[in-house]
């Protein structure tokens, strides 16, 4: 199974080499990939990548999410305020695997390597879409990116 | 079997009885002897050349993790397990430069830094029969050839789908290999495993509450005192299947009474209300039989913990004369800010007083070995948030920072936290293999201003004898050697030489991280006196400092509103630092 997503990913990434060639390669010249199409050639976005929040962000929803990720223990490593705790602050505005909604709704579902648990199977996606309300809701704190100690 | 117990005997106990023998040098297991003294017999170094000291040399570990435990000197090899993803490195001190012999890197499963509570930490290995034993994050303990490096076996002794990891440092026994697990707060169902020393093979499992069958428990035989199926009935319903109660700390062993010593944690959750009882034997001192686990005596120091003070720190094992009296005696600084001196054959109470500034509790009843608690800071989820708790859930003194003990002077030395927080619990979900906890809980520095004090203790009195303030919370272990000085680390990245009659600080030097590892003393193959330590500030502090983290462009966080100075003197490190004369 892994190994039938990674040959995906490389045939996908492989056509959009060849396309930046096709476009680019007038006279036998090597093709010139400009970075951000370099980077996406190896890290195609998943399909869910382009999913976007169904759920308004309003108060209601970000007050549903923040109870929620107190009540399914994500406070538990991620802080509380969501500040970092074991794992990172998810109120700075940085993001390891991406800070889309869909990206967000893909760590929580699926989990993360390096420690996520997979909520999946256990949260509607309602549940997952007010999660990411809260979280999107936060505002980032004055030491990023400077802190300051005088 | 037999010879090697009666040399086990000729080595322990001169130690114990304070008439320490000619030191071989060596560091082989995490508090250097099975009393766990963390004493050294070598007297090179000196309160008078002390401040000579200077750094001979230092290696970066490629690891950024909290650097708890200490290396192990065996022959003229010094072993070092690193934080997750857990390295062994073998440095050859024979040769100039102290290069590798070689590093053994084992497949840990990174699942497990979501599993662990609080930093991917480990705590040390042990050397036994040409074998270096330690336990990796992800549930796993490792037997590894002290001369080759190849691993020679691989048990899985934990179970992350329920929450456990193993960053504790295996103790061995006999024949026995001892481990237990971290998930205080992970609503684990705590134990303790005996290993076979020659296979690694499971030998017994012996939980620490639950039906008398499962805590290997004979109420009525010998001196366990418990009443039947007290694991079970000091809980409300099935909550001890849940109930926490990890084995992360130290432990120690009496070869002549055949025992075993070590200290439980937590409960779980920390919402006291969903766990009703008394929650034997969390946070408690138990004594088993290396060979089958059978457990002889219990003594629980905090009985339906609401401020989560787990026993895990190190029982010091000493013959004390405590009130004219010689004693068998175990010594243990508790998280809950008390000392208590108890009979180590029988579990007897002899001696509980404060080391810390503590409010939680009046003192401790001598009769009934109960505490007298102040209810006012009681928790529980109905009870709001209760405010102004002295020690924090911290500790007085933090289990990863174990105490060292010296036959010269008669005194225990100590790293202590001066904290105090609130708690507000909460009702919570146990979702298996993630955080079960329940309150929030600020921190303030405590009465006096300091964050933390290095302190010398008379265990047989109760009482301080000298007492160095620190402006954060100390953190690091300590060694305390023949020529009367006793070294510790702080969080801000000094490492410190003190008098260890005096409390006088002889001498210091910056080491580039916080210190939360504990210091080693060896002989080198030039037959000089060093003293190694691990710079590497994490553990607790990589959750309560966060702003000390760098390596993540994805992890920017604020400072600790208690310590909001901390990271302006430290980042995080893993550096190896030998210092001598």
């Amino acid at each position: 199974m892994n190994r039938c997503v990674v040959r995906g990913a490389w045939c996908v990434g492989a056509a959009v080499l060849f396309a930046a060639c096709e476009r680019s390669n007038a006279g036998g010249v090597p093709a010139s990939i400009r970075y951000p199409d370099h980077v996406a050639a190896g890290g195609n976005q998943p399909p869910a990548g382009e999913i976007t929040n169904p759920l308004k962000p309003d108060s209601t929803n970000v007050a549903d999410g923040s109870k929620i990720f107190s009540s399914m223990n994500c406070d538990g490593c991620h802080g509380g305020g969501a500040l970092g705790w074991v794992g990172p602050s998810l109120v700075d505005g940085r993001w390891r695997y991406g800070g889309t909604d869909g990206a967000l709704y893909q760590s929580i579902f699926y989990g993360r390597p390096r420690g996520m648990p997979a909520y999946g199977g256990i949260l509607s996606p309602g549940a997952i879409w007010k999660i990411v309300s809260y979280i999107r809701a936060q505002p980032i704190p004055v030491t990023v990116p400077t802190e300051s100690f005088k | 079997m037999r010879p090697f117990r009666a040399a086990a005997f000729l080595f322990v106990l001169p130690l114990i009885q304070g008439n320490p023998q000619r030191d071989d040098g060596q560091w082989t297991m995490p508090a250097r002897d099975y009393a766990a003294t963390r004493y050294s017999g070598l007297a090179q170094i000196t309160v008078r050349n002390a401040p000579r000291l200077r750094p001979v040399w230092s290696f970066s570990t490629g690891v950024l993790g909290g650097h708890e435990g200490q290396p192990l000197v065996v022959g003229s090899t010094m072993y070092v397990v690193t934080p997750f993803p857990d390295v062994l490195y073998a440095f050859d001190l024979a040769s100039e430069g102290y290069p590798l012999k070689w590093k053994y890197r084992p497949d840990v499963n990174p699942t497990a830094l979501g599993i662990a509570c609080c930093d991917a930490i480990n705590r040390g290995a042990v050397y036994a029969a040409g074998k270096i034993i330690y336990n990796l994050l992800d549930g796993h303990t490792v037997a590894v050839d002290a001369v080759s490096g190849k691993e020679l076996w691989k048990t899985q002794i934990g179970d992350m789908s329920q929450g456990e990891t193993t960053p504790m440092a295996p103790f061995v026994a006999g024949n026995r290999v001892i481990v237990g697990p971290s998930g205080g707060e992970f609503g684990i169902w705590g134990w303790v495993k005996g290993l076979d020393l020659a296979t690694g093979k499971i030998l017994w499992t012996a939980h620490n509450m639950g039906p008398d069958s499962s805590m290997l428990a004979r109420p009525g035989h010998g001196r366990y005192s418990g009443e039947a199926n007290i694991g079970v009935s000091s809980w409300e319903g099935d909550s001890w299947r849940r109930g926490g109660a990890p084995v992360w700390g130290w432990i120690s062993y009496d070869p002549q009474l055949d025992l075993i010593y070590f200290g439980t944690g937590n409960p779980g959750p920390y919402n006291t209300e969903q766990r009703p009882g008394e929650n034997k034997w969390t946070n408690s001192v138990l004594a088993r039989r290396p060979s089958d686990g059978v457990l002889v005596w219990a003594y629980q120091f905090t009985p339906h913990d609401s401020w989560d003070f787990d026993a895990n720190a190190e029982m010091i094992l000493a013959d004390l004369i405590v009130g004219g009296r010689m004693r068998k005696a175990l010594v243990h600084f508790d998280k809950n800010g008390f000392a208590y001196t108890l009979d180590r054959v029988t579990g007897e109470l002899l001696v509980a007083e404060p080391f810390a500034n503590v409010n939680w509790a009046k003192g401790i009843n001598k009769r009934t070995g109960l505490p007298v608690v102040d209810t006012t800071k009681t928790t529980g989820a109905s009870r709001g948030n209760v405010r102004g708790i002295c020690p924090s859930l911290e500790g007085g003194k933090s289990p990863a920072s174990p105490a060292a003990y010296s036959p010269r002077t008669g005194l225990f030395y100590t790293a202590t936290n001066n904290l105090c927080m609130n708690f507000e619990a909460a009702p919570v979900t146990r979702i298996a293999a993630t955080p079960y906890i329940g309150a929030t809980t600020p921190y303030v520095i405590g009465p006096g201003g300091y964050g933390g004090a290095f302190i010398a203790w008379d265990a047989a009195r109760g009482r301080p004898v000298w007492k160095i303030e620190e402006k954060f919370p100390v953190w690091s272990g300590s060694v305390v050697t023949a020529g009367d000085v006793v070294f510790y680390g702080t969080l801000d990245g000094w490492f410190k030489a003190a008098d260890a009659r005096s409390g006088k600080v002889l001498w210091k030097f910056k080491v580039g991280s916080g210190v939360v590892g504990a210091p080693i003393s060896f002989r080198g193959p030039n037959g000089k006196q060093y003293i190694a330590v691990y710079a590497g500030i994490g553990g607790d502090w990589f959750l309560l400092s966060g702003d000390v983290r760098s390596d993540d462009p994805a992890d920017v966080r604020p400072p600790a509103d208690f310590a909001p100075e901390l990271a302006r003197h430290t980042s995080q490190g893993g550096i190896v630092w030998i210092f001598g004369l």
